[in-house]
């Protein structure tokens, strides 16, 4: 997603939020904001309630925000997605106080343990990038779900490809 | 052979013992006892010789002489007694050998007495199966005749004949044999194996038939220390009655009792 | 003398021969018989008392176990029924049952007592246990048993006949009055997705919830005295392993390291929990002391170490590792710490455990047809492919080594299969109200 595209998302988000959320931390976090401004300065990464099961996908792809994907049986992040993790680092070095979750998956074929141990490479692998980008692992967690939170369901070669995925997820911002 | 050596031997003994006799006899023949002769150096002192002392000296020799002989006599006498005990033992032994020699000899004979009897009996089933094969070819020659028989069947009707033919030395090892498998697959088809067994057991069962196949009694005669499976065996035997056995009497009369040795090895396949 | 001896010897040996040739023991060996399921015939229990209908249908509970362990063949209800007695104590008719050529047959009758309770009796016959055509009861009966239960206690009754008679006649301890434990996803649209942590009887009757959470639940693991349950949960976003009293339902947190707390696996004197823990980076397997709480590692280096199993002895560990490059099973002897590799065919072996006597070796699989449950033989290292539907995981041994529980996928959700340790027998169990996955069979009842 180009920045244009990431600023029109986040007007459209914080409008919804305003309007929908009444008690909860981002919109505590908005209350400053008159309605239709907008914050421009490098959000990036649109907010995401913890504990809540509603993704929101990119119509087109498919794919859901604030996520990196993977090719099968790798944790080698693939240069399409550097641009989105660079964005959550350069929020995270904003805000010293955010804690961002990287919730590893994969695909559901093969044993769920071991699944848990492949999930971990991939969290641990966006964690390794954003180290490199200046992170302090303090503000990092990374949980592994294996192939208990299967992204859809369904076994074509595409649907496993939605489902190797790493989320990347404010539990404190 | 025994006979002529304890003769040899009893011989021996006589001829030994008369040996000794003669030669003791001459021994015992009083020698006069002659006086030392003293040298003519030396002075005689001439003694005077009592006439009676003198006749008592030699009735007291000849007493001494005759008890001697009387001695020597019985010794020889008890010496001819014991020779003759021993004759008389080897003639007793002598007669026992020829007793036996004659049991054996009258045993030797009932033995082939039977023997004979046997191959009467043999020869007499032999003519009884060769009328029974007359018989059978006869009527398969009509049967020929009659039916119009497919290429195979005449074959195989050919075929037997050469068998029966060939296999009339071996009809009964033949026939044992191939009851033999009967029994042994029929009880094998109801043997349900018990299919966690872990080493190489086996039990044996005494089977009891009656003439018609049925089974009469089966005995666990030795456990594998498997009670399943001694059990699966058993009620094996027991589902296949009535087995199938010969129906001839005296080819029957093998399979009246079969100990069973059932050790799992495999399946039928 | 010696005539006569040699005289007496030769005459006792002729009689002898002359003995034998008129009544020789044939002597026979058998070797080949027939691999088939053992047919039983089970003939409805009678009602005894008043007319109230029985709740439960005991006699039908016990032909279904026995089927469904895929070493007996039940007779045609049809045939039982047509030879049903009214009066259970009398005699069975074993001319009709031989010629159904059934060895064993089952009667029994149950009776509502004045207290509210029920008396349940049963017998098991050999037909051919006593010799000839004896109908006396007495003589052909195995089992006669006799019982007084509850109401609520008549179903785990008939699993416990289920037990008594599949032990006489096969000699295993039967498992019917074992429990398998399972998490039971619930995706319902527009709800949050539920887990649940489940124990049931093992036809799939009587679910009793252990735990139910909004996050994922993994890896149950029965402690061996079956009293208690290690178990992953994902609550609050971490993964933690626990332990839950199954009797009272009260918890402890057993590992929450950063990163993985996984694969619980209980050590056969119940005394230490082998784990996988990544403390942050990829995970090794460890052992916890659980009177202690210390900690040892028993594994180092970078690749993925998961999914520890103890082997019956207690002396080596089996576990799924990818350090030669794609996942396999290794063992590792606890006294000296060598690893050694077990697992060799195919490029993916994980989720070993050992049956009770170490023979078998269950595992996951991945064949061209996807990933299916294998057994290997540890004696002789052959490899046989127990399921043929590509989509199976988390295979558990029954506590007698005869059987294997798995997850499977039928339609588009997890089901719970089991398959005979020779692959002879296969079953599925009834589909529940949402998605089944990661069984394990409980321990024997202590």
């Amino acid at each position: 997603m180009t920045f244009k595209q990431y600023k029109w998302t986040a007007m459209i988000m914080s409008f919804l939020l305003i309007v929908a959320c009444s008690s909860s931390r981002q919109a505590n976090h908005l209350n400053g904001a008159q309605s239709g401004q907008v914050e421009t300065a490098g959000l990036g990464a649109p907010p995401r309630f913890p504990g809540t099961n509603a993704g929101m996908l990119n119509p087109q792809t498919g794919e859901k925000y604030n996520t990196v994907y993977f090719k099968f049986d790798s944790n080698i992040i693939e240069n399409q997605y550097m641009a989105l993790i660079r964005a959550n680092a350069d929020y995270l070095k904003a805000h010293s106080s955010a804690k961002l979750r990287l919730e590893g998956n994969t695909d559901p074929r093969g044993s769920r343990e071991y699944n848990i141990g492949l999930g971990q490479r991939r969290g641990n692998a966006v964690a390794d990038a954003l180290e490199v980008m200046g992170i302090s692992r303090s503000q990092l967690i990374v949980v592994s779900y294996g192939k208990e939170k299967l992204a859809v369901s369904g076994d074509t070669e595409a649907d496993y490809r939605l489902d190797r995925r790493v989320e990347m997820i404010y539990e404190s911002r | 052979m025994k006979n002529r050596n304890a003769f040899l031997i009893s011989s021996i003994l006589h001829i030994f013992l008369l040996g000794i006799l003669i030669v003791n006899f001459n021994f015992s023949k009083p020698k006069p006892i002659i006086m030392a002769a003293h040298e003519a150096s030396e002075p005689i002192h001439a003694i005077t010789v009592d006439q009676t002392k003198i006749d008592q000296q030699i009735k007291h020799l000849k007493n001494i002489e005759h008890r001697k002989k009387q001695a020597e006599e019985q010794r020889i006498k008890r010496l001819q007694r014991q020779a003759q005990q021993a004759a008389q033992k080897t003639k007793q032994e002598e007669q026992k050998l020829a007793s036996l020699d004659e049991k054996r000899r009258q045993y030797e004979a009932k033995q082939k007495q039977e023997k004979a009897e046997a191959i009467r009996r043999e020869n007499a089933e032999k003519t009884r199966l060769e009328s029974l094969k007359k018989q059978r070819e006869a009527e398969e020659l009509e049967r020929k005749m009659r039916a119009e028989e497919s290429e195979m069947l005449e074959k195989q009707i050919k075929e037997e004949q050469k068998q029966l033919a060939l296999a009339q030395a071996k009809r009964w090892q033949t026939e044992i044999d191939k009851y033999t498998a009967l029994i042994t697959h029929a009880i094998g088809r109801h043997w349900i194996q018990p299919d966690n067994l872990t080493e190489d057991i086996s039990c044996v069962l005494l089977i009891k038939l009656s003439p018609s196949g049925e089974v009469i009694d089966v005995n666990l005669v030795t456990s594998s220390g498997d009670s399943i499976l001694d059990r699966s065996a058993t009620n094996a035997v027991h589902k296949a009655s009535p087995l199938p056995v010969p129906s001839d009497p005296e080819l029957f009369a093998k399979f009246r009792e079969i100990r069973l040795k059932v050790k799992p090895e495999g399946y039928i396949i | 003398m010696k005539h006569q001896l040699l005289k007496w010897l030769l005459i006792g040996y002729f009689f002898c021969q002359n003995i034998t040739a008129a009544y020789a023991v044939l002597d026979l060996e058998l070797t080949k018989g027939v691999d088939s399921a053992i047919p039983i015939a089970i003939v409805p229990f009678t009602q005894h008392g008043q007319n109230t209908k029985i709740p439960v249908d005991v006699s039908d509970i016990i032909g279904q176990d026995l089927v469904n362990s895929g070493r007996f063949s039940l007779l045609d209800k049809q045939l039982s029924n047509s030879n049903a007695n009214t009066n259970y104590s009398s005699k069975i008719d074993l001319n009709f049952w031989r010629r159904k050529n059934v060895e064993n047959v089952v009667t029994g009758a149950i009776q509502l007592l004045g207290d509210g309770n029920y008396k349940v009796m049963y017998t098991l016959f050999d037909l051919y246990k006593s010799r000839g055509n004896d109908l006396a009861v007495e003589n052909q009966a195995i089992i006669r048993q006799e019982f007084t239960v509850k109401s609520q206690q008549l179903r785990s009754l008939a699993h416990h006949i289920s037990d008594q008679i599949y032990q006489a006649l096969t000699g295993d301890k039967g498992v019917f009055s074992t429990q398998i434990a399972y998490v039971l996803v619930r995706r319902d649209p527009g709800e949050p997705t539920q887990y649940l942590l489940e124990v049931s009887d093992i036809d799939g009757y009587n679910p009793q919830t252990i735990m139910r959470s909004n996050e994922p639940i993994m890896s149950p693991s029965w402690s061996p005295d079956g009293k208690k349950m290690a178990y992953v949960s994902f609550e609050n976003k971490r993964p933690r392993v626990y332990i839950s009293e199954l009797a009272t339902g009260k918890r402890q947190m057993v590992t929450s390291f950063p990163g993985i707390n996984g694969a619980p696996a209980w050590s056969p004197d119940s005394k230490q929990l082998a784990l996988a823990l990544s403390k942050g980076f990829n995970p090794n397997l460890y052992i916890l002391d659980l009177a202690t709480k210390k900690l040892t590692q028993l594994t180092t280096g970078l690749a993925i170490n998961t999914e520890p199993q103890w082997t019956p002895g207690g002396q080596s560990l089996l576990f799924t590792s990818d350090r030669g490059g794609t996942p396999q099973i290794y063992r590792i002897n606890l006294a000296n710490k060598v690893i050694e590799r077990v697992t060799y065919d195919g490029r993916y072996n994980t989720t070993a455990s050992l049956s009770p006597d170490s023979k078998i070796m269950v595992f996951l699989h991945r064949t061209d047809r996807g990933f299916n449950i294998a057994t290997l033989n540890t004696e002789n290292n052959n490899l046989q492919v127990l399921t043929q539907n590509g989509f199976e995981e988390s295979p558990s041994f029954a506590p007698n080594g005869r059987m294997i529980v798995y997850a499977t996928q039928y339609g588009d959700h997890g089901v719970l299969g089991i398959v005979s340790a020779d692959g002879r027998i296969k079953l599925r169990l009834p589909s529940k109200n949402g998605s089944v996955q990661e069984p394990a069979w409980s321990p024997f009842r202590q």
